[in-house]
């Protein structure tokens, strides 16, 4: 099947938006914040790793339907 | 005075700036694709989650910060009357004191007891505060991976 301009372009930005995903899940596994209460510390840190997680799934998804 | 209270706002704050940053630029660069495909979908409720963790974490900086600064005037309040604080406690130090010490002690020590309990209470309805938006963003982001892991 011969692929359009248009979905060309859209997966440039599928791409785009891969790329952008994975770089914010490197970032945001480096963040370390200090809360100053165990139950707050635990849940930043639950969510510092569910974050990136769930940024290099996107990332995969957008690969995937490039 | 002894026993500030734990956190450190400026992490708290660049962990919050950083997400929502991150989250601005991933709906920027998904933009262009439809909101109904696929990864227009998945981009857009990942960034509505990771800005929510930001902006808690922003506010809750800031409500630590105001925290730690009435912690400490209201310290320099409680030397200047020749009371200590330990954590969120007036406490009277030890050592051989005049009657008008005692007095002036006992005078003061109930304000800056209400203040430091009110000054508490705040940073405790805060930090319940982001944990709870915290534990909702990971909640409603790991069902988000979960969906989109499922073969379609």
């Amino acid at each position: 099947m011969r692929r359009t301009p248009a979905s060309r372009s859209r997966d440039a930005v599928r791409l785009a938006v891969a790329a952008e995903a994975r770089e914010a899940a490197r970032e945001v596994f480096t963040l370390d914040p200090i809360l100053g209460d165990d139950s707050a510390q635990r849940a930043a840190d639950a969510f510092v790793e569910q974050a990136a997680m769930s940024l290099v799934v996107l990332a995969t998804v957008a690969e995937e339907r490039a | 005075m002894t026993g500030m209270p734990a956190g450190d706002p400026a992490s708290c704050s660049h962990m919050g700036g950083t997400l929502r940053r991150r989250a601005a630029g991933l709906a920027q660069a998904a933009y262009p694709l439809p909101a109904d495909s696929a990864t227009g979908r998945l981009a857009g409720a990942v960034c509505a989650q990771v800005d929510r963790a930001g902006r808690a974490l922003q506010g809750y900086a800031q409500d630590l910060a105001e925290a730690l600064a009435t912690h400490e005037r209201l310290a320099v309040r409680a030397a200047a009357a020749g009371l200590d604080v330990q954590g969120w406690r007036v406490v009277e130090p030890y050592g051989i004191v005049t009657v008008p010490t005692i007095q002036a002690r006992r005078e003061a020590a109930p304000d800056l007891q209400a203040a430091l309990d009110r000054g508490n209470a705040r940073l405790g309805r805060a930090r319940a505060a982001v944990t709870r938006e915290l534990q909702a963003a990971h909640a409603a982001l790991a069902q988000i991976a979960t969906r989109a892991e499922l073969p379609t």
